[in-house]
């Protein structure tokens, strides 16, 4: 005769969350994923440069960059040291110095209504200058523009620019309007030196 | 102890472990490279002292502030000597910056410009064919609120990722 077999004891029942609840936890998830995906920057604008607002003769100052515009003026005829050319111009005058280490200013644009100008090679300018931490260089930006284009919605963009990379750094930004900018017949650029020689 | 916890303890203990894991892991891979190749790891060199570096000795280092003509205003130049002796083979090195010291550390290039007398024995940069003893004199134009102590940091593709970080305070 077999012994008794040992009483049977049910199995705690597994704790389950309710339906409901499981079908509201999913369509929270799905909710949360689309507004993530919605507020996700793309990959220009997440990358985009940290524009700092400048003003004339005001300083504004980005992570390694430091920048004063003091003049922004026209002109048809402008010379630096021997050179002078005739055309549409505009000129503008800038301290500029590093913050942290000695670096090249690469980028300096003159943007009007959408178009890129890059300050001319043409004359001796601050372009390409290399920058010393703490001690501001002067100098000028000579852009030119095509004939006829005296108006419109213009900003200066001045930024480090290494190899052309204007991505995630600083970028000092001078809003304008083109039209109000000071008509000054002749002008010279300034020469490219220390500010406090 | 809740029953759900209990039952997937094991896989919860490996993700607490493999997550740290993971990121450790793939840290290291993509900065390791990036460290080897670069100048990331100090050697001190303090002043009136020389050490061994990538085959040369080097130091001591000396410093003193100059006054030169084409200096502007509101800045003040730094002279940093250093002397080298290859020992051997000629050392190439990198140009040496000057490093201020503090929370929000600023660095310079030497200065040729700054109107000092030409002098056709002076060498700013490490000689590539130089094999007997020789020092470089640097002016670093610094503005007025730098202060020091400075370092001067020396690297050397033979050296890396060691660089020699020199004491300076003029």
């Amino acid at each position: 005769m077999k012994a008794d077999a040992p009483p049977v004891t049910a199995a705690p029942a597994a704790r389950r969350l309710p339906m409901w609840a499981a079908w509201t936890i999913g369509i929270g998830c799905v909710v949360i994923a689309w507004f993530v995906a919605l507020v996700t920057p793309d990959a220009d604008t997440a990358q985009a440069p940290f524009v700092v607002s400048a003003a004339v003769g005001e300083s504004a100052t980005g992570r390694n960059i430091e920048v004063t515009v003091t003049d922004v003026r026209r002109a048809e005829h402008v010379a630096a040291g021997g050179w002078s050319a005739e055309g549409n111009w505009v000129v503008v005058d800038v301290e500029a110095a590093s913050v942290l280490s000695e670096v090249q200013l690469n980028r300096a644009v003159l943007v009007v209504d959408g178009t890129q100008f890059s300050a001319s090679e043409r004359p001796d300018s601050i372009r390409q200058a290399s920058l010393t931490a703490g001690i501001p260089l002067s100098g000028s930006l000579a852009f030119e523009l095509p004939e006829g284009l005296d108006a419109g919605d213009a900003s200066l963009e001045i930024a480090l620019a290494p190899r052309g990379d204007t991505r995630l750094d600083s970028m000092i930004v001078l809003p304008f309007e083109l039209a109000e900018v000071a008509e000054v017949g002749d002008t010279e650029l300034l020469a490219t030196e220390w500010t406090n020689l | 102890m809740t029953g759900w916890w209990r039952s997937n303890a094991i896989a919860l203990g490996a993700i607490v472990l493999l997550v740290p894991a993971t990121y450790a892991a793939l840290t290291w891979n993509e900065w390791s490279a990036i460290l080897q190749s670069s100048d990331s790891r100090p050697i001190a060199l303090e002043p009136g002292d020389t050490l061994e570096y990538a085959g040369a000795t080097i130091g001591p280092v000396t410093s003193t502030y100059s006054e030169l003509p084409s200096a502007p205003r509101g800045t003040k130049i730094v002279t940093v000597t250093v002397k080298i002796d290859p020992g051997g083979p000629p050392i190439i090195c990198d140009a040496p910056v000057l490093h201020e010291s503090g929370a929000d550390p600023r660095e310079w290039k030497a200065s040729s410009d700054l109107g000092r007398d030409w002098d056709p024995d002076l060498r700013t940069f490490c000689s590539s064919e130089e094999t007997g003893p020789y020092q470089l004199d640097l002016d670093y134009l610094v503005p007025d609120d730098a202060s020091g102590p400075f370092t001067l940091e020396l690297g050397s593709a033979a050296g890396r990722p060691e660089f020699v970080s020199a004491v300076v305070d003029p």
